[in-house]
């Protein structure tokens, strides 16, 4: 201890402290610091002051970071001002928001707002109608048939979710690489051929075959544009049909002859980070690809251009469809309180007819629901600042066409509750891969996934949702 | 000669062994210290040395981490959260151990195994139901929830593992204590404790891991930023949609896993020691 510490004992006494002593003071001390450290974690929660009204929202963690600044930090905070509201926006990673609001349903208590981001048919049980809000959106704003069939359950004649927005999802290719080899991926057959001639110049085409969401949605693009779905209007399953044969068989000669196996492995980001490191020539995405190409690789980013999701072959209709990447929706919860209920629909519509902020906010990768609260879209989308400071003013020219191509899961009817089944067990990522990889013939494998299919709906059809 | 040549083979088996397996366990360390200080251009590039700087290092991913997200206050509520759950699963297990391993006689083994199964059960089926009662108690939304919840995984683990230890100590040992006028608590409390403490060590860092680990409750029960543990509040800041942060994201456990990594180490011998002793006695 050195010449040690001296501890006062009375006015005019000291004494040195024993080492024992000094040890506990000490240790008394960091435990008091500790302690101090640690009170703000003690503190009990902030409780609702009974005079101010409060308001909380449950999103995803955005894209883009800078839509959540300005939506948690600006908009919602001015609207919370103007109506004497304290907004709280939480968020959860995209991957967990089923299991998020499966939580709140079974606690009967969560967030006033819930936003999902992919359609939520199977929690219409638990969710507040809607129609008061759409209906007059509809009047003033119009509404994109996606946004329709994926909030609105014509059986049961309830608006169950509402949706400002959803994403669009175009392909991103290598073109001076097409370029080279004198192709233009408009095409599924474009696609094989070109790919093929790709491949062996070590840059093949990048779909999932997995379990993830891109692998959804990209397998559903080559089902319906060989003119075949899951199932049809009336929400009667018609997986199990010649057309799907011919996709299946389709998707087996783009694996063996354009692909790389590890795409059986892919999860939602892989095909982004192969696109990023130049080990792929084409894939379906958001536009995350290219803006996040804009921050980070500014040299590579022209390389990389966007073209529309590829049309099927003549002979079957030569149909041209992209699933939604995202589909966000609001849910209200039916045991919130009615005055909760209240102010999260008074949010909503003001929400609503600001939307055309968020377009910009998100950098275009939301698009409106509702056509007419972003009125100058087009111009918008051919006026990139970002795009054109990089030399590429066209870059995202192709969504303006979005709304033409893009189309609900569940296709050709609504987004329905067994629909929803089908996409989150991926039974249709499984019945390509099933034939990709020689387990089953292309015949046995829609076969498959029809009986799949069919048990699904027939559970979801006894619940009255279907 | 022969001798000492197969005596040297031996050595270099062992020490090639050895340099296996440290290399196994360090090399995730190595590529998350790597990847902290990566651009994620370098990062992405496939013709690049993966364990190479081929671009100048940056400490950007580190100013994301720390600039960007509320991280130190998801270390503090982790560290807080498992010293918790640590203090309430000793509370439960050491005398769950105790009772089951001298009191339980022939049942105290079937009781064992039975409490060892409920840890079994995964939290992806029972966060539901528990989500019930975390409401009923207004705990939903806070990290008081963990603290409730995560010994439901800790203290049958932690039961079992002890139980296994209690036995291994020579119940002589207590009963000279009985007999020199000690109560059953006290030849627990002076006897059985002190020599225990390699099994208590194996359980207060059994337990913290489990916590500081633990995902799924942690989502479903937390969601203001502010409430979040490392686990939770992480992917959730650093995963937006399919654009994954990779450098601040390897930053973020990195950081977490180092003071672990330093318990372990600390504790390596007496761990181990009550790892098997539990474990096989």
């Amino acid at each position: 201890m050195g010449e040690g510490a001296w501890i006062r004992i009375s006015d005019n006494r000291w004494r040195r402290l024993s080492r024992r002593e000094f040890l506990r003071l000490a240790a008394a001390a960091g435990a008091g610091a500790a302690a101090a450290g640690l009170m703000p974690l003690l503190r009990p929660p902030r409780m609702a002051v009974a005079q101010a009204r409060r308001l909380t929202f449950l999103h995803w963690s955005h894209f883009v970071p800078g839509f959540d600044k300005w939506f948690d930090g600006e908009y919602t905070k001015e609207w919370g001002k103007a109506h004497d509201v304290e907004v709280t926006v939480d968020h959860v990673p995209s991957a967990q928001v089923p299991a998020r609001a499966a939580a709140e349903v079974a606690a009967r208590q969560g967030h006033d707002l819930f936003q999902f981001i992919t359609p939520a048919p199977n929690f219409e049980p638990a969710l507040e109608d809607m129609g008061d809000l759409v209906e007059p959106m509809i009047k003033q704003h119009g509404i994109v048939d996606l946004a329709r069939k994926s909030t609105y359950n014509p059986k049961t004649k309830k608006w169950f979710a509402f949706s400002l927005s959803f994403t669009p999802d175009p392909a991103h290719y290598r073109k001076d690489a097409w370029d080279e080899v004198g192709f233009v991926p408009d095409s599924w057959d474009n696609l094989l051929r070109g790919g093929r001639m790709l491949k062996a110049r070590g840059l093949p085409i990048g779909i999932a075959i997995s379990g993830c969401i891109d692998s959804n949605m990209a397998l559903r693009d080559c089902l319906w544009s060989y003119g075949s779905s899951i199932q049809n209007q009336s929400a009667e399953v018609v997986i199990n049909n010649k057309n799907t044969v011919e996709a299946i068989k389709y998707i087996r000669a783009l694996f063996k002859e354009a692909m790389d196996p590890e795409v059986l492995a892919w999860d939602d980001s892989s095909n982004n980070r192969a696109m990023q490191g130049g080990k792929i020539s084409w894939t379906l995405n958001a536009i995350s690809i290219a803006r996040t190409l804009e921050k980070t690789d500014p040299e590579f980013y022209p390389k990389v251009q966007l073209w529309k999701p590829p049309r099927g072959p003549n002979n079957l209709g030569g149909k041209r469809l992209g699933s939604e990447h995202v589909f966000f929706s609001y849910g209200i919860w039916q045991f919130t309180s009615p005055e909760q209920k209240k102010l999260a629909k008074q949010f909503l519509v003001d929400y609503g007819n600001n939307w055309a902020r968020a377009f910009v906010g998100s950098e275009f990768y939301e698009f409106p629901s509702f056509p007419g609260t972003v009125s100058n879209l087009q111009d918008q989308v051919l006026h990139d600042t970002v795009a054109a400071r990089l030399g590429q003013p066209n870059m995202y020219r192709e969504l303006t066409t979005a709304l033409s191509w893009s189309t609900n899961v569940g296709f050709p009817g609504f987004a329905n509750a067994a629909e929803g089944e089908v996409f989150d067990t991926y039974i249709i990522p499984q019945m390509f891969a099933l034939a990709a990889t020689d387990k089953m013939t292309p015949e046995e494998a829609a076969k498959w996934a029809g009986e799949q299919v069919e048990s699904i709906f027939a559970k979801w059809r006894g619940r009255g949702l279907v | 000669m022969s001798r000492t040549f197969s005596k040297a083979i031996g050595r270099s088996g062992l020490y090639l062994s050895i340099a296996g397996f440290t290399f196994f366990a360090a090399f995730p360390f190595a590529w998350m210290a790597i990847t902290v200080f990566k651009r994620i251009l370098d990062l992405y590039n496939i013709h690049n040395n993966p364990f190479l700087f081929n671009l100048p290092p940056t400490m950007e991913n580190i100013r994301l981490l720390f600039g960007e997200t509320l991280f130190t206050r998801w270390l503090a509520n982790t560290a807080f959260v498992g010293a918790f759950v640590v203090l309430i699963t000793l509370l439960a297990a050491v005398p769950a151990g105790y009772s089951l391993a001298r009191l339980a006689r022939g049942w105290g083994q079937k009781f064992g195994i039975g409490i060892f199964l409920t840890y079994l059960v995964p939290p992806s089926l029972l966060f539901i139901p528990l989500a019930r009662v975390v409401s009923a108690l207004h705990l939903q939304d806070r990290f008081w929830a963990l603290i409730l919840v995560y010994p439901s995984f800790t203290i049958p683990f932690c039961t079992w593992l002890l139980m296994g230890f209690f036995k291994s100590v020579p119940a002589e040992l207590e009963e000279a204590a009985m007999v020199d006028g000690c109560s059953r608590l006290g030849a627990l409390r002076r006897i059985v404790l002190p020599i225990s403490i390699a099994g208590l060590l194996t359980v207060v860092i059994f337990a913290f891991t489990l916590s500081i680990q633990e995902f799924v409750y942690a989502l479903t029960f937390i969601s203001p930023s502010a409430q979040k543990t490392v686990s939770v509040g992480v992917p959730t800041d650093l995963i937006r949609g399919d654009v994954y942060y990779w450098g601040a994201l390897m930053a973020g456990a990195l950081v977490a896993t180092i003071p672990v990594a330093f318990l372990y180490s600390l504790f390596l011998d007496r761990f181990i020691s009550g790892l098997t002793a539990g474990a096989f006695r």
